[in-house]
């Protein structure tokens, strides 16, 4: 495990590249209590948490978010099903090897659990002398970096007592960020927080997700945070109802993985595409392509309907999953059909630029066109 | 790490570690009191002899201590000065007399060692030197250290013993002992005067001392062969043993100091116990945090000890120095040879340390309470 090492700096972390998850929950059921009493707080979980994602999670209170979270921390002991984290399979650790792996994970709770007796930056140190290998220097020097980092730089040599709420939350954000965990397990951490540390934090946290990659999963219902989550993972009654994509690139490449046309870029090539694409939306027959216009553009439909209409007469209807305006791209004539949206429509569209870049990138992609274009004239 | 949290955790909350280490402070002097006494009080039996010249004591069978030593006939130790080897066999003659101070008051118990000043038992300078004092007729030495209730010890001071006046000759300073409040020293003669009833052929004690170079087991076997059966031979050390023995184990003095110091050790190990436990349940959010981010027991149980160990060492200092100012004046009052020696130095501390460990080995209970899973 590479946690705390010197920042391992990927700079361009790649949305669609398949990587390792941090942490994988599958089947996973939870039980509180024995005999009678006992009742199930989690149903069939299964969750993948890849490196360089804030993965939000909401849901209402008892809903099992926090006893997820202990899970994945491991923190609690596995009863049903499959949790990995960090590349290891929790159910076969010992207590001694979980220990182990806790070290590597930046837990960050709703209490803040600083130690009375000790100043900021010793409370911050607790957690560097888990990782063990740095000098007291070294140690001095990070604890103050990531306290500074998050608007303590006055305040290191204080005791919690001297410090507000917020800013004992925030020295608790410090020690579990100061080693640079590669996975980050947070509930309501800015619960506590007024607006501008809150901004602060949340900086932080987007700034470890792109940079080293971290993996984030959050409990909190803080709009600020969710406006900036890479994923949305809503929990009601111990179940995932839903687990949205926020982050477009990210959702694109989730979306073009299953479009066949896309299905032989490589990665590097799809997150080209898709960090390329804008969303659009239609209202229902709203015509997306005029007949006739010249086309710059490619659309992909993600959500409704359209209808091809040649001179008049619709002669097709493409739904989700489908892409359309490629001809005049491809042959650089005007367009040859009116484009209506039957349904509200969400669409991904590609400017002629990139799609020469993409075609120009990826034989396979050009193959692809090629293929379907020959099989709609 | 452990150490510097637990150093932490103690000077941040000055109070309560300061009331701590007040408790541990008084437990440990206790303990040094109480250990002081039970090895110093047995020895008082022995307070008597220490300053008696001899090699073997010769006493009757039924010999307890000193104070009930029993008679035998002194035709036993006379055989016994002919027993190859031994150069002196002297007579020692004890009783118990009723004091009474010529202004009146009670009648008060006081022993009366009857000696022949020329065989210079007592390896006393004021003893000696006061020989002379002790041939005259109806007078006696009084041991300085006898108590208060006696009335003045002035030097020709007229007192009544036995019905029989006796003069006060002079003082001399050896300790009671467990010989009763007060101790008197006089020449044979003056004993039979006091205890007129008794026969000059009996006596209590036997001195022997041995010819230079003589084989010491060699004249105890030959001793026990030419005395009658009702009649045993001690050696210095076993007389030590025998007096000791008798003391810690036949009197309540070893269980009451054995007890003392038992309950003194309780009571540090509860007050220790009591500060780590409310300690721990003030932080067992602190102590799951430390857990869940990946510290293992045995460094949270490091610190409890380290806080304990802290917390001792604080009183067992300042434990130590009261204990040798109280080891002083018990020693000026009782002249009991309370003493700090290495054996009871080093048993104070490893009770001091016994009391650290133990107590924190019962708080870790309390300490696995913490629940890494309910922080979040």
């Amino acid at each position: 495990m590479a946690v705390g090492r010197e920042k391992p700096r990927t700079p361009d972390l790649n949305p669609c590249e398949l990587e390792a998850p941090l942490a994988r929950a599958e089947g996973v059921n939870f039980f509180y209590g024995v005999g009678d009493a006992r009742f199930q707080v989690l149903f069939d979980i299964a969750l993948d948490i890849p490196p360089g994602q804030l993965v939000v999670m909401t849901g209402p209170s008892g809903s099992g978010k926090t006893t997820l979270l202990t899970l994945i921390g491991a923190l609690r002991s596995l009863q049903q099903g499959r949790i990995d984290v960090l590349g290891h399979d929790l159910a076969r650790l010992d207590p001694a090897a979980l220990v182990r792996v806790r070290r590597h994970i930046g837990f960050i709770f709703q209490m803040h659990n600083l130690f009375d007796a000790l100043s900021a930056y010793e409370n911050v140190k607790m957690a560097l002398q888990l990782a063990g290998r740095h000098s007291a220097a070294e140690m001095r020097a990070r604890g103050v970096a990531m306290l500074d980092r998050l608007g303590l730089g006055h305040r290191i040599d204080h005791k919690p007592r001297a410090l507000s709420g917020g800013q004992r939350q925030r020295v608790a954000i410090a020690r579990a960020l100061a080693n640079r965990p590669k996975l980050v397990l947070a509930d309501e951490p800015t619960a506590a927080l007024d607006p501008d540390s809150t901004r602060n934090v949340v900086r932080l946290f987007k700034e470890l997700t792109v940079e080293d990659g971290t993996a984030i999963l959050m409990v909190t219902h803080d709009h600020r945070i969710i406006e900036l989550a890479d994923r949305l993972v809503h929990m009601v009654d111990g179940r995932i109802v839903s687990d949205v994509i926020l982050n477009d690139a990210l959702r694109i490449c989730e979306f073009l993985k299953d479009v066949d046309a896309f299905k032989a870029l490589t990665p590097n090539e799809l997150t080209h595409v898709a960090e390329r694409m804008r969303r659009r939306h239609y209202m229902p027959d709203e015509v997306v392509i005029h007949e006739g216009e010249a086309g710059h553009e490619l659309f992909l439909i993600s959500e409704g309907e359209v209808r091809i209409e040649r001179g008049g007469r619709e002669v097709a209807r493409l739904g989700a999953g489908e892409f359309f305006g490629e001809l005049a791209l491809l042959s650089g004539n005007p367009r040859n059909a009116n484009v209506v949206a039957t349904q509200p429509l969400e669409a991904y569209v590609l400017g002629e630029a990139d799609f020469q870049d993409a075609l120009g990138a990826s034989v396979s992609f050009r193959e692809q066109l090629r293929r379907v274009y020959f099989l709609r004239h | 790490m452990p150490f510097q949290v637990a150093w932490r955790v103690l000077s941040h909350q000055k109070g309560r570690t300061a009331l701590a280490v007040g408790g541990v402070f008084v437990a440990t002097l206790l303990i040094f009191v109480e250990l002081g006494f039970f090895i110093a009080v047995p020895q008082g039996g022995m307070l008597t002899y220490d300053h008696m010249r001899f090699d073997l004591l010769v006493a009757s069978n039924r010999y307890v201590f000193m104070g009930q030593s029993w008679q035998f006939p002194r035709a036993a130790l006379a055989a016994a000065a002919n027993v190859p080897g031994v150069a002196a066999a002297s007579p020692v003659y004890l009783g118990d007399a009723k004091w009474q101070n010529p202004e009146g008051g009670p009648r008060i118990d006081v022993t009366a060692i009857g000696f022949d000043p020329p065989t210079r038992i007592f390896a006393v300078p004021d003893i000696d030197r006061q020989t002379p004092v002790l041939e005259r007729a109806d007078t006696m030495l009084v041991d300085s250290a006898t108590r208060s209730i006696f009335g003045p010890l002035t030097t020709g001071r007229t007192v009544d013993l036995n019905g029989r006046s006796m003069t006060i000759g002079g003082e001399y300073r050896l300790g009671t002992g467990f010989l009763g409040l007060g101790v008197v020293l006089v020449d044979p003669a003056n004993f039979f005067r006091i205890f007129a009833r008794r026969s000059p052929q009996q006596i209590n004690l036997g001195l022997v001392t041995l010819r230079p170079g003589a084989d010491r087991d060699k004249v105890v076997a030959a001793l026990r062969r030419a005395l009658p059966p009702d009649v045993q031979v001690f050696t210095r050390a076993g007389l030590t043993r025998y007096e000791i023995a008798y003391w810690t184990t036949k009197t309540a003095t070893g269980v009451i100091f054995g007890s003392g110091l038992i309950v003194a050790f309780i009571v540090g190990l509860m007050i220790l116990y009591q500060t780590l436990a409310t300690q721990i349940a003030r932080q067992l959010p602190q102590f799951a945090m430390l857990k869940a981010i990946g510290y293992r027991n045995r460094t949270l149980d490091a610190i409890v000890l380290v806080e304990a160990l802290l917390i001792t060492l604080g009183a067992f200092l300042p434990g130590l120095g009261a204990a040798l100012g109280l080891y002083f004046l018990i020693r000026r009052e009782t002249l009991l040879p309370v003493t700090l020696t290495g054996v009871e130095l080093s048993g104070v501390f490893a009770a001091a340390a016994a009391m650290a460990i133990g107590s924190a080995l019962f708080s870790l209970a309390r300490l696995r309470r913490a629940d890494p899973a309910d922080i979040f």
